[in-house]
């Protein structure tokens, strides 16, 4: 009877454990099938939640081809952590046909043969439209939804950043805003003399304070300079490096933030910006939408163009958010249809209107509060995408050379001088 | 004679291998495996899933030893081993002292343990109210002729020493509870026949508390290391997740983090951030092991 027990029980129990050792390890992601077509099914996984205003746009739009064509949308509304998911359902083969992906985003996703070439795309006609959609999307926008790899999204969505200002109080700032950095830091001694606050920054986001010394540098030394910093430390040589430092040295030494700036607590800043406590805030272009539950009545948020510096570069800022296609989809053809039908004016007209975000087609006017934003995108002569893509392009470098490095230029901490000699020495030290 | 003792021995050692069986392949599939494909990754250059892993020998190793803000962060990470912990166990060791007697006790202890079970992100949002420049803390400073001492304290500069702070106010209370339990089985004549001696409280606390609670110390102290070690949420709590935490605030934990993820923009680095991991566990190691033998003592029987 021992004897029997012990025989049986232990392999009973090794059987369970060996049950519940793969029971883990199935715990994956689920496939949400992108199965042969007889009827075809799209699977489509988005960084959108429902209730937001891109997934109703978006949710109309896929209802409406769904009846136009029988092609059934699997779509699920994952939020803004759906990139993990991505990738690692993409890793087993389980990856969905069509996912949002951002121009900053693509050669990660790249990394993990997920994105598939669309530039053929553009000579495809938009459905209804009947406009090739090459011809409404910038070049500047294709350019910024590029890598090495080609063509990686069809863009929904472009993003930017500028100096935000509220139009009621300073409507002047609308029709005229300072054109150069010497006449923004003017405008801010004048608002400080007369006893407010010119800028409002959240100095506990790094990347926020670094949008300063990024667009200073493109300025002073076009694009490419920033992510020049990155690449070697030969990068830190060129003036136009000092230059922008020391420009970033003369706007901190004058005292034109808010007191203890470096130690708010995101979002603090931006929310007392938007109680007109301070007259202007470096952001995004996301930056109305984030404040718009804080604004104080009438208050009409806007964003002007970083101004420019005496023989510098003017220019425009262009990151993009759209959709990639995964290479192992089995209905590309498919896929790139239902994209060429959400990319109809009607529906780019309502990322505009209802999501208050500029919409990549050139036949569609922003909202008015980045009206200056996307004119500057349309008349660039040269373009960068956001952070000169040095965040994307040496992301650890970023992380541990450049934004501790400009935190301590931007704290007052270090000088111009200090800040191009440590950089390039930290950047040679840095494997 | 010794044959068939052997022989009984070896039967009873024998009937363990199938019922020791079933936990070890869970332990091996789910612990052993998983940590040696980790030592693995921690000598490749690899973005995680989907991406192939490139073998760079001890690269990793070599850029973290080379990293200042790694060697920040290590060095943060100790520091609050070690200063959190003497301020934790100092603060333990005062309650001891002072609770044993006092009336209310237990309501004490459980008041203590409170801000244990709080979540992080509870925390987190406190600490917007309090310390922003413009929080709770300044303003009450300020309004009783303070001024002077107002600060920045979420700024470069003190954020550190807040977050220390934090971790102790958390955990303090954890430890009491552990300690406490301890004391209360201390038989109350021992401290009876000290005081007729005329031993003080601190002698009382030095002859008869401290040597009886020592193995639940040494349990402690092993606890703090190995939690302190992994300092990771209340950072991001008091830093926010729409910025990379300043050097000055990173723990080794954090700086893994990003590693992980890439930061706020940027490509994971899963071959670093597995090689922080390996460091981590010696470190925990290392310190655990000299603990032990530190606070190594035979358990007082009563």
């Amino acid at each position: 009877m021992p004897r029997s027990i012990r025989g049986r029980l232990p392999r009973a129990g090794v059987w369970l454990a060996l049950a519940a050792t793969m029971a883990v390890g199935a715990c994956g992601t689920k496939e949400t099938g992108t199965k042969a077509p007889t009827h075809p099914t799209i699977t489509y996984w988005s960084s959108w939640r429902v209730g937001e205003p891109q997934q109703k746009i978006f949710a109309d739009g896929i209802a409406a081809y769904e009846k136009a064509t029988g092609v059934t949308v699997n779509v699920r509304w994952l939020g803004r952590d759906y990139g993990t998911s991505v990738k690692d359902a993409g890793a087993v083969g389980k990856g969905p046909d069509i996912f949002d992906d951002t121009s900053d985003h693509i050669s990660d996703f790249r990394s993990h043969g997920l994105v598939l070439d669309v530039g053929s795309m553009m000579d495809m006609t938009i459905p209804n439209d009947n406009v090739k959609l090459g011809s409404v999307l910038p070049t500047a926008v294709q350019k910024a939804s590029s890598d090495a790899g080609g063509l990686g999204l069809i863009p929904f969505t472009l993003g930017s950043s500028g100096i935000w200002f509220d139009a009621a109080t300073h409507p002047e700032w609308a029709a005229d805003p300072p054109a150069t950095f010497d006449d923004l830091l003017a405008t801010a001694e004048k608002i400080k003399a007369a006893g407010g606050v010119p800028f409002a920054q959240d100095g506990s986001v790094d990347g926020y304070n670094a949008y300063w010394i990024y667009w200073l540098l493109v300025r002073h030394g076009g694009p490419g300079t920033l992510a020049a910093l990155g690449k070697s430390p030969a990068g830190w040589d060129n003036p136009a490096v000092l230059a922008a430092a020391q420009d970033d040295e003369r706007l901190v030494k004058a005292g034109l933030f808010e007191p203890d700036y470096m130690a708010t607590k995101y979002p603090a800043a931006q929310n007392q910006w938007a109680q007109r406590k301070e007259a202007m805030n470096i952001n995004g272009t996301w930056l109305n939408s984030e404040t718009a539950p804080d604004q104080v009545s009438g208050f009409q948020a806007q964003m002007f163009q970083f101004p420019t510096v005496p023989g510098g570069s003017d220019s425009a800022e262009v990151g993009t958010e759209g959709w990639s296609i995964n290479p192992k989809s089995p209905n590309v053809a498919d896929d790139e249809q239902f994209l060429l039908f959400m990319m109809q004016k009607q529906y780019m007209t309502r990322i505009s209107t209802e999501a208050l975000n500029m919409s990549p087609r050139s036949d569609v006017p922003a909202p008015p509060m980045l009206a200056a934003a996307q004119k500057a995108i349309l008349a660039a002569t040269s373009v960068q995408p956001t952070d000169d893509n040095a965040s994307n392009l040496y992301s650890g470098w970023w992380n541990d050379v450049f934004l501790p490095l400009d935190n301590q230029l931007f704290a007052g901490k270090i000088t111009a001088e200090q800040f191009v000699s440590m950089g390039k020495s930290q950047t040679a030290s840095y494997k | 004679m010794a044959r068939s003792v052997g022989g009984v021995r070896g039967e009873r050692d024998r009937i363990y291998v199938p019922y020791l069986l079933p936990a070890l392949l869970i332990y091996t599939f789910l612990f052993i495996a998983p940590a040696a494909v980790t030592i693995w990754y921690s000598f490749t250059k690899w973005q995680g899933l989907g991406t192939t892993a490139h073998y760079n020998g001890l690269a990793n190793y070599r850029a973290m030893l080379s990293n200042s803000v790694f060697l920040t962060a290590f060095r943060n990470t100790l520091i609050l081993v070690v200063v959190g912990g003497a301020f934790v166990f100092a603060l333990t060791f005062l309650t001891m002292v002072v609770m044993r007697e006092m009336r209310g006790r237990s309501f004490v202890r459980s008041m203590l343990f409170v801000p244990c079970i709080l979540s992080p992100i509870a925390i987190g949002t406190a600490v917007g109210f309090l310390l922003n420049p413009d929080g709770a803390l300044n303003q009450v400073l300020s309004d009783v002729g303070l001024h002077s001492l107002t600060r920045g304290w979420l700024g470069p500069d003190l954020i550190f020493k807040c977050i220390i702070a934090a971790v102790v106010w958390i955990s303090t209370g954890f430890y009491v509870a552990i300690m406490m339990s301890r004391v209360d089985a201390i038989p109350e004549d021992l401290y009876e026949t000290a005081r007729l001696a005329g031993a003080n409280r601190l002698e009382q606390f030095r002859y008869i508390t401290f040597p009886l609670t020592r193995d639940a110390l040494s349990t402690g102290a092993v606890l703090w290391v190995i939690g302190a070690v992994k300092t990771f949420e209340i950072v991001i709590a008091f830093t926010g997740t729409a910025g990379n935490p300043p050097i000055q605030a990173r723990s080794a934990a954090v700086e893994q983090y990003l590693a992980v993820t890439g930061g706020v923009s940027g490509t994971p680095e899963l071959g670093s951030a597995a090689a922080i991991g390996v460091v981590m566990f010696l470190l925990t190691a290392v310190l655990v092991v000299a603990l032990r033998r530190l606070l190594r003592s035979e358990a007082v029987e009563l």
